[in-house]
């Protein structure tokens, strides 16, 4: 079977903003958290 | 096929137990419409996701993954949902759960514009009513569309058979148990599409070989599938390079995620909220459900390329999630994860007739005919309404003709313009004025009916809506003293 590969761009928008969003939702948990709202 | 009726019938029951369960626990319209603002983190969370993604989740988008590969209709358009969820928890959640209770306990979207622009006209609750009333219509006969189809594809049943047993159910438990049976059952499905979107995909992709067969074979239907930057057409089983995606493509993908700050039945889970302190707990579990179900969605839509090539294209994109599970689960895990996709669409048209008949009951009985009506009058007026927007929807969605994805579209747009940039402005621009918040909404619900062209309708009405508030509300005086000194306080955390 002939390897196929995904370009770098795809591969970027694939893999990388939507995991950011996540990041941020941590981010702000632990932030809000820690000054008690 | 015995197995599947039977986990769908064991289903079904669950809900209708849900139902009864709560009947129990509804005596007022506050209790009906908002579960009395009692919903901890995760039932708001899982809630809001649920309703949010409707049957277009499992349905429409991985069918539109399948039909354009990874370009416009499933990374744009996923990272703009996805951007659009996180928006609306951290700035608007909060804010709005705050704000509602500060201005008068509003329960209702209609009457949060009232209350907190002290509009004694009531015009304000009408326009966004009426808006409440139109699209939802569209909205709700997308969902008994997608029942149709799931039922059609699952177990042979006529279009129209189909229809009307996915609609009897979902009517029945909104009918009786409102917002907590509501809450309740959006938790279960919410759960249920969770897992279906890690279980499905997973044993998809190693079923056609893991991710290089995957790519191989989508690359064998066309190598521009696999391009973020390519767009593809599908007709007659066969997929059609057209070049490469222009900006307005992408851009109007990418603002499916403006739709978020105006959708009615979202924002109801935002003000149900037991404590403004949940937010940030419900916000995180929002954010992992939305993206792996997501990518799980779209997942589904290229796993069906490879899986049916060019040999066996499929009639319907839609049905895309649908035959892939009965094509490589049995029949008893199939079951399992169809009942998802009848979760996925009865999660949203609860939740919808919901806010609807809330619509009917608060912003048009109580407030233009009985002032004085009990509680109890309420509820009953408000499960009426459900019976009567149900047929409507029913009516509409009638037309096999019609796809999950255009409805939803539309009214998805819809909402976003004429109520998106009011609620924002609302929460943020103190200065904004009642003919500001009008103008908005009518700027906004005219352009996405009446706008034709290649931009998504929701870019214009969203920029349009905006401008309008602004004109409209620095020609008029600045707001009193009272509705500042309110607005002040929705910026502080409550007291508890």
């Amino acid at each position: 079977m002939e390897q196929v590969s995904l370009t770098a761009a795809t591969w970027f928008w694939l893999v990388v903003p939507m995991p950011l969003l996540i990041v941020w939702a941590i981010a702000t948990y632990v932030i809000e958290g820690r000054r008690g709202e | 096929m015995a197995a599947t009726y039977i986990t769908f019938v064991v289903y079904l029951l669950v809900l209708l137990v849900i139902g009864l369960w709560t009947y129990r626990m509804t005596s007022t319209l506050s209790d009906y419409v908002l579960g009395g603002r009692k919903l901890n983190s995760w039932v708001a969370a899982l809630s809001a996701q649920a309703s949010d993604m409707s049957g277009w989740l499992l349905l429409g988008l991985p069918g539109a993954a399948y039909a354009s590969g990874m370009g416009m209709w499933s990374i744009w358009i996923s990272i703009g949902l996805a951007t659009g969820t996180m928006i609306n928890w951290q700035y608007v959640a909060k804010r709005l759960r705050r704000y509602t209770e500060i201005a008068g306990d509003s329960i209702t979207l209609s009457e949060y514009f009232e209350n907190r622009f002290r509009d004694r006209t009531h015009l304000l609750r009408l326009v966004s009513a009426v808006f409440i009333l139109i699209f939802f219509l569209f909205y709700t006969a997308s969902g008994l569309v997608a029942g149709g189809t799931l039922f059609e594809a699952t177990f042979g049943l006529d279009y129209h058979t189909a229809v009307i047993v996915g609609g009897l159910v979902i009517i029945g438990y909104t009918f009786l148990g409102g917002f907590l049976a509501v809450s309740w059952t959006d938790f279960i499905q919410g759960t249920l599409m969770f897992l279906a979107l890690i279980i499905a995909p997973i044993v998809a992709i190693d079923y056609v070989g893991g991710l290089d067969g995957l790519f191989s074979k989508i690359a064998a239907a066309n190598p521009d599938l696999l391009d973020v930057a390519k767009d593809v057409t599908f007709a007659d089983g066969v997929w059609t390079s057209t070049g490469t995606l222009s900006v307005v493509g992408i851009i109007s993908a990418l603002a499916w995620g403006l739709g978020y700050f105006g959708q009615p039945h979202i924002l109801a889970r935002f003000m149900a909220i037991r404590s403004d302190k949940d937010v940030r707990t419900s916000r995180l579990i929002s954010m992992i459900w939305v993206v792996i179900t997501l990518y799980g969605a779209i997942i589904v839509g290229f796993v069906g390329i490879a899986l049916f090539g060019t040999d066996q294209p499929l009639q319907n994109t839609e049905t895309v999630f649908i035959d892939m599970v009965q094509l490589i689960f049995n029949p008893w895990v199939a079951g399992f994860l169809l009942a998802a996709v009848l979760s996925a669409i009865m999660s949203t048209i609860d939740s919808q007739l919901l806010v609807s008949s809330s619509a009917l009951t608060e912003d048009f009985y109580k407030t233009f005919l009985r002032r004085d009506a009990s509680q109890n009058e309420l509820v009953w007026v408000g499960r009426i309404s459900v019976l009567i927007i149900a047929v409507i929807a029913t009516a509409l969605a009638w037309n096999e003709e019609n796809t999950v994805l255009g409805l939803v579209s539309y009214a998805w747009a819809g909402f976003g313009a004429a109520f998106g940039p009011a609620v924002l402005f609302s929460l943020f621009w103190k200065r904004m004025t009642w003919l500001g918040a009008l103008a908005g909404m009518v700027v906004g619900g005219l352009t996405v009916i009446f706008w034709k062209g290649e931009l998504y309708e929701i870019v214009p009405g969203f920029i349009f809506a905006s401008i309008a508030i602004v004109v409209f509300s620095l020609l008029t005086k600045e707001p009193s003293a009272e509705i500042q000194e309110e607005f002040e306080r929705s910026t502080r955390p409550l007291e508890s």
